[in-house]
Order: structure tokens, then C-alpha cells, then sequence
């Protein structure tokens, strides 16, 4: 009784469709998801609307500059990644050395440090100021820049560095667990025709993990193009600090939208790269035989070498920049131990949990919707509305600004003209824009945790409840609810974390004098307080923590075959 | 009546899956829906309940009109149990919860005295505060159960009940459930994929092919007296082979000649004899057949015959019966266990 899944739109699907419609839960649905998509639908809108001038003059000026640093940027991060991602987790499941246990978690650490975080820190480490250049010149009793070289860490190149050095878990969280789920017998296949275990792994394992790390390389890259605080920081113009300054900077809200369009219309070809791969990713076990991986013993020098690959990252990503910002904040106490400090941490706090409380019922509401129709209509709608997490902050907040804007304008001229009375910004640079904002941007990821938990409740507990005589929103409540509980909690921390993260929607769409810790950091970072900085960066740091700890539970109880 | 289904059409993707299917249940009866995978009878189950929109009929429980196609009852509104193929227990719910979860309308005494009720029934009063997952498969059926009879429906739905079970505890399963079912008097109807199983619990059968019923009556009648050469195959293996009507009026067989019942000389016809019909022995010599190999199977025999011009045909008989290779036997034909169609 498969027929949901392969449920396409033909004449009769059509007159289904129709009745479908008319009820309460799908027009509600249909209704929700418009909403959450109408910021992705007008950026896109924009393509059309003609801007003249500015656009030719973005054409003759910058944007090439913004298509050049962000390819070369995607193409160092990138490569960076891939390397690093694949290569630590070949390492960790494949080989034993010393320390490969507590690597193996360990190498998803630098996943708590946002990419701008870590760029501030390098950035008041290897600064000319920083004590790392200041240590060489008294060793070596230099006086000025042109006495030696040192590699500028506000560069493109640096850019590239610092993200790939947060962004590779993303690579490596999923390279391993295509490792892991691969069945040894394969690879005991391929020995047994003659290959060594290096060619078993780059003829067997390596294809056969392809669609997976292809898919951890596209949300690198998704991450890359979202970033905002590391390029601006880094004076590196691409298209998020582009959009930023045609936005706020030359006041042209159109020409912002546009180039949100063209960074989106490349997204768009970037998730549908994913999507295939992951499509045929469900294909690639030819065997559902699980044995415990031998993993192949590496001594002496050899692993030495492999520890040294595995922990660098860990090293650098993490501990090294923690470390760092632990000790600037404990140098800089005024900085948090006062009232004002823990106003922000308060902001922050309020904005994450009501987004994630938001977004977790949205994604419920959603799932289960679908769950009950699963017409074709529906679940287009339900996907459209989760596509917000490839689309940069940037280009969100210009999508939430601009139909807001024109909506209070309306308001108020309508006001003004029957009752006298200017209500002037109702909606627009209030929290609850910036809520929407985040629900728009970090919807999907709410949204997969649930919709892989409801999918885990067979269809027959529904149909128990429903013959049994509960209506279905009651089953939902004392069915649904009780039995995936955990997964709506981890759903509501992964979303509470990347709320506490997010930047560059916060900075455009936030409510006058209304701060944030990620928007702190940036602006002391900016004024160059790096020090000043760090305690809100650190605490950034700390609860990013947590999803990490979630992630390594979940990857622990899901795998067979592992230790 | 307890259900009635009447001209029910149903597509999936313009696959049809129900093609114009009619139904009675009648009151306090036992029906089996018995097919081979995908000929409708799951589908037909779901429309009764109410889990698939109709498209197209209409259906009433206990003497009710529940969807006619325009507009229909839920499920939650159609005074049913249903036991699913996997049991379907709330896993966050303990046993007693779990069979009080459709009893809302009750007062708290009465609903507790119905669970231990309905619980006892099924043996498992002692368990009410267990959890699903420390209970076994045939205990959580009996659970299911349990909890689709709790609320006294009008008509309970059974969806290869027994299948998750393995075949030790089946059978045991299998007659409780159907002694309690009758007991109660609760109208049934209970899809199957297994023709035992169906004689087994069945009043009457009902034997669907791609949408269609194709015959509808008490076990034995299908056994019996098949209505076409699916019904036969499908409650066992048959030897099956082709003839014609002769010009003397009769079909010849290797183990000699059928009645044409009617058939005109000429008619290709094809015969279908159970292995059980096809009775060995020593002393009969009309109709000689060739021993080509002889396995015992436990309740029986099966001897693989050679006879006719290369024709290979199998025989079971009762206990221990285990000819020689090569030895030359008489052939007698139990005649109720043959059957004649013409050919298509």
C-alpha cells in the first residue's frame, strides 16, 4: 500500500487534489508555508521589476568583483574542506591510532565556532599587533612591517582559512557516517580480488561515500555563501556584504533584492547538486550486512602522522581559538560582569527560544499536515516553505524588509487618510520581524528533525487512533506528541543555536538599539575591541556546544556496526 | 447487516485497485477478504474503515450510510476496530492505557472496570501496567485485539492479523482470536493472503483478483466446487494439464476419462486435479503410472508420477507411503477433487 510516495499529478490525482483542498488542515497549511516562502518569492519577484541605473552601475563597478571573491572563495573553501573533512574521517574510521576515539567526536568541535568568531580571534592573534608578531620582532629585533613577511590573515586567503577550518565538520560529519554505513563486506569484497586497503578505499569506499560528501560540501558552501561577519570583517567584497551596502549602504532596497536573486538562483543549482546526490545516496547499499569495521593498525611514525592530521584541525578550529577567547575574558571582566552583558545574553536568549518554539510547532503543524494529505499541492508548499535555510541572511532580511515596509506604508497611509492618525512602522525593525526572519532562514531545520521523527511513528498508529475514534488533531496531541517528544527538543536546540549564531539578519533587521552576542561581537570586532569582544563570542561558542553533543548522541545510537 | 459495501471503485495513479466491488457482512458473521498481494483487499479493508477516501460507491456499517462517495464519515466516527498487521500499540502508553485510549465518553469507574474486562478476555488482565515493548508478539496481539473490541464497535476490521506472529504461535492465536470474536457476536471481516487461514476463521470467503471478487461463499463451496482454475490453484498446488472434449463425449486423462459436463466435442478444456485426488495403490491396474521419485513430508508423502506421453504429475498421500523409484503403480481419481474448465 506504497502509494503515497509514488502519488503524481495525473487527470485523476488532479480531481483529488480539488477535494483535498477543502479541508481545514491543508488550507491552513497552504496558508503557513505561503507565508514562510513570501521572502524567497520576492527576492525572486525582483528579478522582473526593472531598477535601470543602479543595476548597470553595480554591473560596471563591483559585481564582477562580488562573482570573483565569492567563487574564489567557495572554490578555497571548498577544496579546504573536502580535504580536510574527507581525509580526518578516513583516518577515523578506517585506521586505529593513538587518540582516534576521543578524535573521532572531537573533529566536530570547530562546528560550535562561527565562522566570524574564529576570524576576529586569528585576527588579534596574527595581527601585526598581535602577539604573535610582536614575539618575532623581539626575537628577532625587527622594527616595522617591511622588516619581514607575514601572511596577511585579513586576506581572501585568510577568509578561506578560517572557514574552512569551522566549516569542514560539516564534510567530515557526513564522509564518516557513509564510512560507517558501508558494509565491510564490500570492502572485504574488494580485498579478497586483490586490491590493498589504501585501493579498496580509493576504488570502493571513496565512490560509494561520493553523493555523501558531495551533499557535506554543498552545505559547506551553502555556509560560505551565507557568511557575512568573516568577509566584512576581512574587507572582502562578495555578494552578502554586497547586498548589505546596496541595501544600507546606497539605499537602493531593489538592486539589494536583485543581487539576492542571482546569488540565490546559483544556491538553487548548488541544492539541487545535493539533492541528486543524496537522491542516489539512498541507492549505493548493495548489502545490508553489517560487520564491526577492522580498522587497520597504524604504528609509530605512521600514526603519528595521522593523529597529528586529526588533531591539527581539532586544534586549530577549536581549542586553539576557545583557548584564546577564554583568556581575553578573563583579561576583560568589566566586558561581562555587568548588567549590560547579560542584557544581551538575555536578548539573545528571548530572540532563540521564541524562534525555536516558533519554529518547532511551524515544522509540527507542517509534517503533520502532510502527513495527513499528502497531496502533491502540499507537499510542494511544505518544501518551498523549507527552502529558506540555502538562502543567505542577507537576502532573507531584504525579502522580510521589503513586503513589510510596503505593508506598514499601506497601513499608514490608509490610517492616515480615514482617521488623521500616522501609525508609522508597525511591523518593520520590530522582534517580531526579526522572529519571522529567523523562522524563514531556520524553518527546514526544524523541519527535517521532525518530519524524520513523525516518519519514524508508523501510519498505523494513526490509523489506530483514528478508529479508535480520535479526531486528528487529538491524535497528534496523545499519539504523536508523547512518542517524539526528544526529536521536537533537539529540533528546538539545533534551531535555538543557529539563532544565537545568526548575524547578518539580525544586524539589517533588528529593532533600533536592540543587541544581540553575535551582534556585539561584530561590532566590537569592527572597532577593532577583539579582546572586548570575546566574552559574548565565548559564550556564542558555549552554547554551540550543545548541538555537537546532540549530533555525536544521535550519529552513536543510529549506527550499526561501530564500536 | 454489518457492513455493505456496494459498487466501490478505487485508483491509486489511475492504477485501478478496486474495480466495481460489492460486499455484504452480515450481522455477527465472520468474512475473510482472500487474495494474492495487491488484488484490493487491504484497500477494500482501509475504504471500510474510512483510511482511504471513496472515489466512487458507497458503504454502510451496521445498517448506516458511512460515505458515499461525495461525502464521508472519518474514521474516528464509524463505530469500528480495527487490528493492524503490526499491532500498532501506543508505545508510550501501557497496556491499560493503550486499550482505554477510545474510551473517552466513559466515566472513569466504568472504563476501568471495561479494560480489566476486555483484558480478561484476552488472558491479559494481569499486565495492564506493562509496556508494550515488554510484552511478545502474540501477547501484543492479543492487546491489539483487546483494544479494538474495547469500545463494543459495530464491525471489526482485521488486516492480516496473524502474519506478524511466527507459525508456532499462530495457530494458537488464530483460535483464540476467532473464539472471541465469535463470543462477542461482533460482525468481522479480516483480510488474508493465506487460504488456510481463511478456511480456518472464515463464515464465508471472499477471493479477490485484481479488484474484483471473483468468488464469494462458504469455505468448503470455494474448495470444492472453484468457479474458475484461480480459485483452484489458489488454495493449493494442483496438477494441471490440457485435453478436449473426445468425440465420445468424455476427456481423456492418463488416469482415465472425465464427464464433459456439458462442454461440446472439440472444446479444449483444462484439467486440474489436486494431489491428494490422485489415490496410489498396488492392485489397480486400469491406469499404470511410472514412480519417479517419493519424499516424505511429515502428515504425508509426495510421490512425482510419470505418466501419459512425458506428463509429470505429483500425488500426495496420507502418512508414510514411499514407493521405489521406478515402480509401476495403479492410479484411482477422487473425481471431487478434479475439475474441469475450458481453456481460455
Amino acid at each position: 500500500m506504497n502509494t503515497t510516495d509514488t502519488r503524481t499529478v495525473s487527470f485523476t490525482g488532479l480531481i483529488r487534489l480539488k477535494l483535498q483542498v477543502v479541508n481545514g488542515w491543508s488550507l491552513s497549511l497552504l496558508f503557513i508555508a505561503f507565508l514562510v516562502a513570501i521572502p524567497v518569492l520576492v527576492v525572486f519577484g525582483f528579478v522582473f521589476v526593472p531598477t535601470g541605473e543602479v543595476w548597470s552601475h553595480l554591473v560596471e563597478t563591483v559585481l564582477s568583483t562580488y562573482v570573483l571573491n565569492s567563487l574564489w572563495l567557495m572554490l578555497g573553501v571548498g577544496s579546504g574542506t573536502l580535504i580536510i573533512g574527507t581525509g580526518t574521517a578516513w583516518l577515523v574510521t578506517m585506521c586505529r591510532f593513538p587518540g582516534h576515539r576521543i578524535l573521532n567526536w572531537a573533529l566536530l568541535l570547530p562546528l560550535a565556532v562561527p565562522a566570524y568568531v574564529i576570524a576576529y580571534t586569528y585576527t588579534g592573534l596574527l595581527d601585526y599587533a598581535g602577539p604573535v608578531q610582536s614575539e618575532l620582532r623581539e626575537l628577532f629585533d625587527w622594527t616595522t612591517s617591511r622588516d619581514y613577511w607575514f601572511p596577511a590573515v585579513r586576506s581572501l586567503g585568510g577568509a578561506i582559512a578560517m572557514m574552512s577550518l569551522v566549516l569542514y565538520p560539516y564534510v567530515y560529519m557526513l564522509a564518516r557516517a557513509a564510512f560507517l554505513e558501508q558494509s565491510v563486506c564490500v570492502l572485504e569484497a574488494s580485498r579478497t580480488l586483490g586490491k590493498t586497503p589504501f585501493q579498496s578505499f580509493r576504488f570502493v569506499a571513496l565512490p560509494l561515500a561520493r553523493p555523501a560528501i558531495a551533499a557535506g560540501l554543498a552545505l559547506a558552501l551553502m555556509e560560505t555563501l551565507n557568511d557575512f561577519g568573516t568577509v566584512h570583517f576581512f574587507a572582502i567584497d562578495t555578494f552578502t556584504t554586497g547586498i548589505y551596502r546596496t541595501w544600507l549602504g546606497l539605499g537602493e532596497p531593489a538592486a539589494a533584492a536583485q543581487l539576492g536573486a542571482c546569488l540565490m538562483i546559483f544556491i538553487t543549482a548548488l541544492v539541487m547538486l545535493e539533492r541528486h546526490s543524496r537522491g542516489r545516496a539512498k541507492f549505493h547499499h548493495t548489502t545490508s550486512k553489517y560487520r564491526r569495521i577492522k580498522k587497520f593498525e597504524l604504528r609509530g611514525l605512521r600514526g603519528g602522522f595521522a593523529l597529528l592530521a586529526c588533531f591539527l584541525p581539532v586544534f586549530l578550529g577549536f581549542l586553539l581559538p576557545a583557548a584564546i577567547l577564554l583568556g581575553w575574558t578573563i583579561e576583560t571582566p568589566e566586558e561581562w560582569m555587568n548588567a549590560a552583558f547579560w542584557g544581551l545574553a538575555w536578548n539573545s536568549f528571548v530572540l532563540a527560544a521564541s524562534a525555536s518554539i516558533l519554529a518547532v510547532c511551524v515544522a509540527l503543524f507542517l509534517s503533520y499536515g502532510v502527513r495527513l494529505h499528502p497531496t502533491w499541492l502540499n507537499r510542494t508548499a511544505v518544501r518551498a516553505a523549507s527552502l529558506g535555510y540555502a538562502v543567505p541572511g542577507t537576502v532573507i532580511a531584504v525579502g522580510i524588509m521589503l513586503p513589510f515596509a510596503w505593508l506598514d506604508n499601506q497601513i499608514d497611509a490608509w490610517m492616515r487618510s480615514i482617521f488623521g492618525i500616522s501609525t508609522g512602522l508597525l511591523l518593520t525593525g520590530t522582534i517580531a520581524a526579526v522572529v519571522f526572519g529567523y523562522l524563514v532562514r531556520f524553518l527546514s531545520v526544524s523541519f527535517n528533525t521532525v518530519e524524520a521523527a513523525l516518519g519514524k511513528v508508523t501510519p498505523s498508529m494513526d490509523a489506530a487512533a483514528r478508529t479508535l475514534g480520535v479526531p486528528p488533531g487529538k491524535t497528534l496531541l496523545k499519539v504523536h506528541l508523547p512518542i517524539i517528544r526528544g526529536s521536537l527538543l533537539t529540533a528546538g536546540v539545533l534551531v535555538f543555536v543557529d539563532v544565537m549564531k545568526e548575524l547578518p539578519a539580525t544586524m539589517i533587521m533588528r529593532p533600533f538599539n536592540f543587541t544581540t552576542l553575535a551582534v556585539r561581537t561584530f561590532e566590537l570586532a569592527t572597532d577593532e575591541q577583539l579582546a572586548e569582544a570575546s566574552s559574548a563570542a565565548l559564550a556564542i561558542v558555549l552554547v554551540g556546544i550543545v548541538p555537537v553533543i546532540l549530533i555525536n548522541l544521535a550519529i552513536a545510537r543510529s549506527r550499526p556496526g561501530e564500536e | 447487516m454489518g457492513l455493505k459495501l456496494s459498487s466501490v471503485s478505487h485508483h491509486f495513479d489511475g492504477h485501478l485497485a478496486v474495480d466495481d466491488f460489492n460486499l455484504s457482512v452480515g450481522h455477527g458473521e465472520l468474512v475473510c477478504l482472500l487474495g494474492p498481494s495487491g488484488c484490493g483487499k487491504t484497500t477494500s479493508l482501509r475504504l471500510a474503515a474510512g483510511l482511504e477516501d471513496l472515489q466512487q460507491g458507497t458503504i454502510s456499517i451496521g445498517g448506516r450510510m458511512v460515505a458515499d462517495g461525495v461525502s464521508s464519515l472519518p474514521p474516528e466516527s464509524r463505530d469500528i476496530g480495527f487490528l493492524f498487521q503490526d499491532f500498532a500499540l501506543f508505545p508510550h502508553l501501557t497496556i491499560a492505557d493503550n486499550v482505554a485510549f477510545g474510551l473517552d465518553k466513559m466515566a472513569d469507574a466504568e472504563k476501568k472496570a471495561r479494560v480489566l474486562e476486555v483484558l480478561s478476555q484476552v488472558g491479559m488482565e494481569t499486565r495492564g501496567d506493562s509496556f508494550p515493548h515488554m510484552l511478545s508478539g502474540g501477547q501484543q496481539q492479543r492487546v491489539a485485539l483487546a483494544r479494538a473490541l474495547a469500545n463494543r464497535p459495530n464491525l471489526v476490521l482485521l488486516d492480516e492479523p496473524f502474519s506478524g506472529l511466527d507459525s508456532a504461535l499462530r495457530s494458537q492465536v488464530r483460535d483464540q482470536t476467532l473464539h472471541l470474536l465469535k463470543k462477542s457476536g461482533v460482525s468481522t471481516l479480516m483480510v488474508t493472503h493465506d487460504p488456510e487461514e481463511a478456511m480456518f476463521m472464515a463464515d464465508k470467503i471472499a477471493l479477490m483478483r485484481e479488484g474484483r471478487i471473483v468468488q464469494f461463499g462458504p469455505p468448503a463451496d470455494l474448495y470444492c466446487r472453484p468457479v474458475e482454475e484461480f480459485v483452484a490453484t489458489f488454495f493449493g498446488e494442483v496438477n494441471d494439464f490440457e485435453s478436449e472434449v473426445g468425440s465420445d463425449g468424455h476427456i481423456a486423462t492418463p488416469f482415465g476419462g472425465l464427464e464433459s459436463a456439458g462442454l461440446t466435442i472439440g472444446t479444449k478444456v483444462k484439467v486440474l486435479i489436486r494431489p491428494e485426488a490422485l489415490i496410489l495403490s498396488s492392485d489397480d491396474s486400469n491406469n499404470e503410472v511410472e514412480v519417479m521419485a517419493s519424499r516424505l513430508l511429515g502428515r504425508s508423502s509426495l510421490i512425482h508420477l510419470k505418466g501419459g506421453e512425458g506428463g509429470h504429475f505429483h500425488s500426495r498421500m496420507p502418512s508414510n507411503f514411499l514407493p521405489k523409484e521406478g515402480e509401476k503403480l495403479g492410479v484411482k481419481l477422487d473425481l471431487t477433487q478434479t475439475f474441469v474448465f475450458p481453456a481460455k
